[in-house]
């Protein structure tokens, strides 16, 4: 079903918007969750979290395009999980990617050059969209999305050293490109 | 800044990004899509077809006038799984046969310096086609400079012995790529393959070696760095002879020759096999309390240079090996078929 009709269904307050969207939808939300959690049954919890936190988002919000936004509210709620959980036990496949691309950053981590989140976003997009896309894909899949490089070469038809070297190099360049903001001198 | 103002700056990155790396995200749903959703998306792209007929150029409305005037067929399975590129594929269907397999480029688009191309492979006398088809490197798309390229195989129809691919090609200097004459060839494919990921359990007893070789008396083939590494590759002198006493082969195609401390870091050897034709290929971590060790890696070839070594080099204290598993993941494959396939075309008068 269109997405825009899934829309038009949370409109009408119809129950059956649940069941498109999680037949839809509902591999790619519990992926996302489960990279980040790496637990089944937590995983669930959250994307039917994320299906309740759509049923009252939608009306008034109208969003387009619908997976981004959905997707964006599944890694919310896991990460506000993977948070609680932290507190007894650290989740070591989720910190070393979090380490990974925080080390792009340590060089403006200073109180004088500290940014608003929305101008690092802004950075981030620029930064982004002089990418090329094959580079730009390897880069959201990791960071955003949480894959293993192993399954970003299979999911692509890579090479594991490719999407390896090519994720560092996009690394240098971000740390480059970050320095080289005017804001950051 | 902290790493929540620097989670919270990935997490809210375009939603373009993001919608750009869920049209790869659908491949893995593929074989999941029913009759009934396929025919509703070839519905779907006949219609978007023509709602974007009326908004845009001439140029572009003509590709999608071709493909909803009946080519739906051809790019549904493609649709299901990268509509964005389906959009722009053109109809080619020029083939060629050699050694009773038939290629076909199906279709085709050029945006700049990158190109996607749709592409099948079908055995017309055998079984040499199936689930696992690799096009291993040896496809060839004319550019007069340097290019990367990515293949995903998109499908596999056992009932007709059908393999479908698609190939991103993009020019490393940025170099346009023109649609007059435009040929692509491949030499190889491979079939049979296997992967296979378990806990080598059959290494014990990890000693310190003091009878090693040094890395600049061998035949080298490259190496990788680790960001876990605290020591750079490049620093690593010395590495293992193959032992045949701790020799053994977890997968057809790989055997782990040799392991063991060298100047404080542990090495672990493997060999795989007639990497030239079969691509055998793996990778070998440690895992220490549920986080992953990565290796640095060291690859040699052997005296034919047919096989290849390579050793994994971990950042571990001796003492503190019995808190580690090892793990390998390894790719094997049984099947190499050759010949000569090549079609050349014009994109210019489709």
């Amino acid at each position: 079903m269109d997405d825009q009709l899934i829309v038009q269904l949370f409109n009408k307050r119809s129950e059956e918007a649940i069941e498109v969207i999680s037949d839809k939808y509902g591999t790619l939300c519990k992926g996302i969750s489960y990279r980040i959690l790496k637990n089944e049954q937590d995983a669930e919890e959250c994307v039917n979290d994320a299906y309740f936190a759509l049923w009252n988002l939608i009306p008034p919000e109208n969003p387009n395009p619908l997976s981004a936004y959905l997707c964006r509210i599944v890694r919310n709620i896991t990460l506000k999980k993977y948070r609680y959980n932290c507190a007894e036990k650290r989740n070591h496949y989720y910190d070393t990617s979090l380490e990974e691309i925080e080390e792009c950053f340590s060089a403006i981590s200073t109180p004088e050059l500290e940014l608003e989140e929305h101008e690092l976003t802004d950075c981030i997009n620029r930064f982004l969209e002089k990418r090329k896309k094959i580079d730009r894909i390897i880069f959201i899949k990791r960071y955003w999305f949480c894959y293993e490089i192993s399954e970003i070469a299979k999911e692509m038809g890579l090479k594991e050293n490719y999407v390896n070297v090519h994720l560092h190099r996009t690394k240098e360049k971000l740390k480059q490109f970050l320095k080289e903001e005017k804001r950051y001198e | 800044m902290n790493s929540k103002n620097m989670e919270h700056a990935i997490m809210n990155v375009d939603d373009n990004y993001i919608m750009e790396a869920l049209s790869f995200e659908k491949k893995r749903n593929t074989k999941k899509i029913t009759k009934r959703n396929k025919k509703s998306m070839i519905k779907t792209i006949g219609s978007i077809a023509a709602c974007a007929v009326l908004v845009s150029g001439i140029s572009f409305s003509a590709t999608l006038v071709a493909l909803a005037a009946g080519n739906e067929q051809a790019f549904d399975v493609v649709y299901t799984v990268f509509p964005e590129i389906a959009m722009q594929l053109v109809p080619v269907n020029e083939s060629c046969e050699n050694n009773g397999i038939r290629m076909c480029v199906e279709g085709m688009s050029i945006n700049g310096d990158s190109a996607d191309i749709y592409v099948f492979l079908q055995d017309l006398t055998g079984d040499r086609i199936d689930g696992t088809t690799d096009l291993f490197d040896s496809y060839e798309f004319k550019t007069s400079g340097d290019q990367m390229a990515g293949c995903s195989l998109v499908s596999y129809d056992e009932a007709t012995r059908k393999a479908t691919f698609l190939i991103h090609v993009e020019t490393m200097n940025g170099e346009i790529i023109h649609k007059d004459k435009i040929t692509f060839s491949l030499k190889k494919f491979l079939s049979g393959k296997q992967e296979l990921t378990r806990e080598l359990t059959e290494l014990q007893k990890f000693e310190v070696v003091n009878e090693t070789q040094k890395i600049s008396t061998l035949n080298m083939r490259g190496m990788s760095g680790s960001d876990d590494a605290t020591f750079s590759v490049e620093s690593i002198e010395d590495i293992l002879y193959p032992n045949e006493e701790q020799s053994f082969v977890p997968e057809d195609g790989v055997k782990i020759t040799a392991y063991g401390f060298v100047d404080g870091k542990l090495h672990i050897q493997a060999y795989y096999n007639d990497i030239i034709n079969l691509d055998n290929h793996g990778w070998i971590t440690l895992n220490r309390e549920g986080k992953t060790i990565q290796p640095v890696s060291i690859d040699f070839w052997d005296k034919d240079q047919i096989g290849s070594y390579q050793e994994y080099v971990f950042d571990i204290e001796k003492e503190d090996i019995n808190t580690c598993k090892v793990y390998g993941d390894f790719v094997t494959c049984n099947s190499l078929t050759t010949g000569d396939w090549s079609v050349t075309f014009s994109l210019t008068d489709k």
